[in-house]
Order: C-alpha cells, then sequence, then structure tokens
C-alpha cells in the first residue's frame, strides 16, 4: 500500500540521508518519536475501524510532536527536564500500547 | 477533557473519580476528533491515500531512521574510544616493563660497582648479599613450590572468586613456612609489595593480574608445603576449597629463577650510621 511504502521510504531515506538536525533539537529527538508513533498508531486505528481522517492525523501528528517537545524543553529550563520527559513518555506509552491492543483487536478478532 | 465535570453535578459520584487520568487516557487513547469509532464513515479508509497522509508517513519514517542512524554511530563511537583506551592503557604497560628491565640491569651494573670498589668489609658483603636475596633486591634462583589458585568454578556461587585477602593469607603462610623468596604471576615480593583488591581485579605491586594465580615460592619444598598447610594460610585455604569451591594446586616447580623486585625502594628506613 501506498502509505506503508512511503513510511518505508521515510526510514530508509533518514537512514542514509542523515539529514543534520540543528544541534538545539537533538536531544528532543527521542520524545518527538515517541510522540510521532503515539500519532501513528491512533492513525492505524482509526484506519481499522473505517472513522481515519486525514486531517485529523497530520494534526495529530503535529501538535503530538510539537507539544511534547514543549512540555520536555519547559522541563529543561525550569529543571525537571528528566522527570517530565519520563511522564510525557508514560502517557504516550500507555496511549500507544492501548491502541496496539485495539489493533490487534480488529486485526485478528482475538 | 471538556465534558469531565458536567457528567458529575447530574449523577451521583462514581467511586472512582480520581482516578479520572488514567480512565481518561484509556478512553482517549484514539484521538476523539476521528469521531467515534463505534460510527464509521463510507469514506473511513480511503483519505489513507491522500497527499497530506503520505506526506505526515514520510517525514515519521525520516524522524525513525535519523535516530536509528545516530544511535548507531553514537555505539560504534563509543566501541572506537573504548579500543583507543586500551591501546593507551597496553602501550602505558609495555613502557613500565622496559622501565623495570632498565632498572634491574642498573642495580645489577650497581651492584657489579659496588663490589668493586672494595668499600665494604668481606663481612658486610656478605651480609649485604643476603639481605638483597631476601628482600627482593636481586634475582635468586633455587627449588620452589609452585601454587595455583583460581576461581571455583560456579560464578554464580557468592564468595567464589578469589581476592587479595586469600592472596595474603596464601603468601604469609609460605613465609611462615620459610619461604625465602616469593612471587605471585611473575611479580616478585618484597616487604614493602602490595597485595590489594581494586575493582574487580587483584594488583600486586600496583599491577593487575588476571586469574589464574600462580605463586611461586623457594625454600625447602617438604618444609614449605608441610608448613603452609598447618599454618593460618593453609588453613584459610581449605575452607576456601571446601565450602566455595574455590582451587588450590600445589606441585614441584623443580628449580626457578625469580626476578629482582624492580620497585624497591625504602621511604621511611634511614641507613645506621656506626
Amino acid at each position: 500500500m501506498i502509505a506503508l511504502l512511503g513510511l518505508l521510504i521515510g526510514i530508509i531515506v533518514g537512514l542514509i540521508w542523515q539529514p543534520a538536525l540543528p544541534a538545539v533539537l537533538q536531544p528532543y529527538l527521542p520524545i518527538a518519536i515517541v510522540a510521532a508513533l503515539d500519532a501513528l498508531f491512533g492513525g492505524f486505528r482509526a484506519y481499522l475501524n473505517r472513522v481515519f481522517d486525514d486531517k485529523v492525523f497530520v494534526v495529530s501528528f503535529a501538535s503530538n510532536v510539537l507539544i511534547a517537545g514543549l512540555i520536555v524543553w519547559v522541563g529543561d529550563m525550569i529543571g525537571v527536564g528528566s522527570q517530565l520527559s519520563t511522564a510525557v513518555v508514560v502517557v504516550l506509552g500507555i496511549r500507544i500500547f492501548t491502541n496496539a491492543a485495539a489493533i490487534r483487536r480488529a486485526l485478528f478478532h482475538a | 477533557m471538556a465534558g469531565l465535570h458536567s457528567t458529575s453535578s447530574e449523577a451521583p459520584r462514581r467511586p472512582d473519580e480520581s482516578m479520572d487520568l488514567l480512565n481518561t487516557v484509556f478512553k482517549q487513547a484514539l484521538d476523539p476528533s476521528y469521531g467515534d469509532e463505534t460510527k464509521p464513515r463510507p469514506d473511513g479508509r480511503v483519505k489513507l491515500r491522500s497527499g497530506k497522509s503520505v506526506v505526515i508517513l514520510i517525514l515519521c519514517g525520516l524522524l525513525l531512521g535519523l535516530a536509528l542512524g545516530n544511535t548507531q554511530r553514537g555505539a560504534s563511537n563509543a566501541a572506537l574510544e573504548r579500543e583507543q583506551l586500551i591501546g593507551h592503557i597496553k602501550a602505558a604497560e609495555q613502557k613500565q616493563d622496559e622501565l623495570h628491565e632498565r632498572v634491574r640491569t642498573l642495580t645489577k651494573e650497581n651492584a657489579a660497582l659496588e663490589a668493586s670498589a672494595a668499600g665494604l668489609s668481606p663481612a658486610d658483603q656478605a651480609r649485604l648479599a643476603e639481605l638483597s636475596m631476601s628482600t627482593g633486591m636481586v634475582a635468586v634462583t633455587g627449588p620452589a613450590l609452585r601454587i595455583t589458585v583460581d576461581d571455583g568454578a560456579d560464578a554464580s556461587v557468592k564468595g567464589s572468586r578469589v581476592v587479595d585477602v586469600d592472596l595474603r593469607y596464601a603468601v604469609n603462610g609460605l613465609r611462615l613456612a620459610g619461604a625465602e623468596a616469593i612471587a605471585i604471576n611473575g611479580h616478585r615480593l618484597s616487604p614493602r609489595t602490595a597485595i590489594r583488591g581494586a575493582g574487580d581485579a587483584i594488583t600486586v605491586d600496583y599491577r593487575s593480574l588476571s586469574r589464574p594465580y600462580t605463586i611461586l615460592a623457594i625454600g625447602d619444598r617438604r618444609h614449605l608445603e608441610s608448613g603452609f598447610q598447618a599454618s593460618a594460610g593453609g588453613r584459610w585455604w581449605k575452607t576456601l576449597q571446601e565450602n566455595y569451591g574455590l582451587h588450590l594446586e600445589i606441585a614441584d616447580a623443580g628449580t626457578v629463577t625469580l626476578p629482582a623486585d624492580p620497585g624497591l625502594s625504602v621511604s621511611k628506613a634511614k641507613p645506621l650510621k656506626k
């Protein structure tokens, strides 16, 4: 499918090309990825339940990444960066797992 | 999150109301903007192929690929640094060995010069020879006993590794039994040689040793063996062998030559002026 192909192409290009991320943003890359994964899983679950909307997908991806990065950045400013980062990862992780379970139910009816 | 408090004023309070955060996270795992997932729409799948979605998916893949590449490169950098550090350590140890050799050569030359300068009386010469053998100043040769010690075979048993205390007990036991010169893994012991533990390794004379540990002791072999077994060191090692599974082997080493201790020096002792 063209969607999966797009994702794979993105991964391969990212691995080979290694676009230089500005050094300021480097520490926020892991949290951005967790946020992106959350949006991805949410989108896939919506697709399987036939309620997918591409506008919602784009907005959820962008807002997740931005808000997660913002929370961790503010946390760094006030000195609780690692704790806030843990909190963000915990919440996003719970959402990812919940969506993954729903996806598993929809795919395998099990 | 707007509708959360409106229900509580109409219905009796739910017992798990204070757990709303977790409940919300679970129930709203699928972004509510997608709509109710029990009411599927006819176009609820087609839109995945739209340009917007594909762009976002490519972006997502880029992020993942970037992070993957970063982590791989970071790991290889760390391994490279480790290799370099190991190289530095090896070079430093080699330099130290070379310097030790030089010290030994110079000490021999000094002894030769002293003897030929006739500054000492024959009695003093004899005393000097005797002392330099027992303190480790010169290399010695003679019949020796070899004691090989090693960790227990089962590494999970607590206390089954040889530590510096065990080596000290063994060496002291040998001294009590009359050993005239002792070396561990080729390092000659002097009265000031430290047998210590540093982290996981045992260091003798500030050099790290790795197992198995070979203790060579020059002396009367029979007296050495029986004296060692009867000493506190021998008893300590008997306990270690029986209760923790450590290995100890006593063997006849024939005639061996033990090198001088290159680090021999004094810090507080001063020569007595006659």
